[in-house]
């Protein structure tokens, strides 16, 4: 509890009610289902700081991903505690404290598209709009699912490292497909936006949701421990 | 034309589903929203639901399909369930649909 202006008392944002850690030592794994993760998610952005109205936010983009099999909830620890030294309005940044562009907040870069997707996926199909890509960049897809369903689009997002392609992704509001270096969703450092040429080339196999529970290790679990404790 | 034209002149050209939509409740709609982030989703309902009366003008339109798998399956209730998934473009159109008339 804190004191707010005019000594009334203020209630701290929060954490919602995540599970209690599971105890298991190095080298060992736990099942979490994907409504688990949610609310780790839910506790670990309400510590982190970020603004209370995006901690569901957060929470249901990592568990879209981990819902298709994409390590979500790894891309957002690793994302914390990599930049933990670091301010928010830091991180909100595009350019880091080091001066270099990049690797900034993967939810606020996903603000940041919100005037220009319509655009980046309605024009041709083979101009790649790109931009710098953030920290974590595999948290932007949700975002980018969740333009494209309302409005019936399929995206092509094609992931860059050091200007050369490594992935290219299509989705639609809730479906996903891949083509490449999976790896390229954790570092890529462009991100080219575009509107999939359906009309020249067949669908590809894109696919919804299927997984219900994943599996995280202890040294993940206990990183979640650290920071929660913080 | 845009594929979203086309579901939002079929929205517009066809009176019942504005109606029918306003017949399901959240959980109704929230069955449907399961449906679209599931591969491979089959939804049961009871005839004559707000939710197979929804689905059922969601199949002329070609957006759902009844399963084929469930038809095998018979109960000994004395309703008549039915099981529908969705099709490749109805994956597309229903997003735009709750979107648009449920906004």
């Amino acid at each position: 509890m804190r004191r707010g202006i005019f000594g009334r008392k203020k209630m701290e944002p929060s954490r919602g009610n995540y599970p209690a850690l599971p105890s298991i030592k190095y080298g060992e794994t736990v099942r979490l289902k994907i409504d688990e993760v949610r609310q780790y998610c839910f506790a670990l952005a309400a510590q982190r700081g970020y603004p209370e109205d995006s901690f569901g936010m957060i929470a249901d983009r990592v568990g879209f991903l981990e819902r298709r099999g994409l390590p979500g909830f790894e891309a957002l620890i690793l994302d914390l505690t990599t930049f933990k030294n670091e301010t928010l309005a830091e991180r909100f940044s595009i350019v880091r404290p080091n001066g270099v562009k990049g690797g900034h907040c993967p939810f606020v870069a996903g603000v940041q598209l919100d005037d220009k997707l319509d655009e980046f996926t309605s024009g041709d199909p083979y101009t790649s709009n790109v931009i710098i890509a953030p920290s974590a960049a595999m948290l932007l897809i949700p975002k980018v699912a969740s333009f494209a369903g309302p409005m019936g689009r399929l995206v092509s997002i094609t992931w860059y490292r050091d200007d050369q392609e490594a992935l290219k992704t299509v989705l639609d509001g809730y479906r996903i497909a891949h083509n490449g270096d999976l790896t390229a969703l954790a570092n890529a450092t462009e991100i080219g936006f575009a509107r999939y040429p359906e009309e020249e080339y067949p669908i590809p196999p894109i696919q919804a949701g299927q997984f219900n529970d994943i599996e995280v290790s202890a040294e993940r679990m206990l990183a979640i421990q650290d920071l929660l404790d913080e | 034309m845009t594929f979203f034209d086309q579901v939002i002149q079929e929205l517009r050209s066809d009176p019942r589903l504005p109606i029918l939509l306003s017949a399901c409740s959240e959980g109704d709609i929230s069955v449907l929203v399961a449906m679209l982030d599931t591969i491979n989703a089959l939804g049961t309902t009871t005839k004559g639901s707000p939710n197979s009366d929804l689905w059922g003008c969601f199949e002329d339109h070609g957006w759902m399909a009844k399963s084929q798998t469930a038809e095998a399956t018979e109960t000994n209730l004395p309703i008549e369930m039915l099981s529908y998934e969705l099709t490749d473009q109805g994956r597309r159109a229903v997003p735009i649909i709750l979107s648009h008339a449920l906004s």
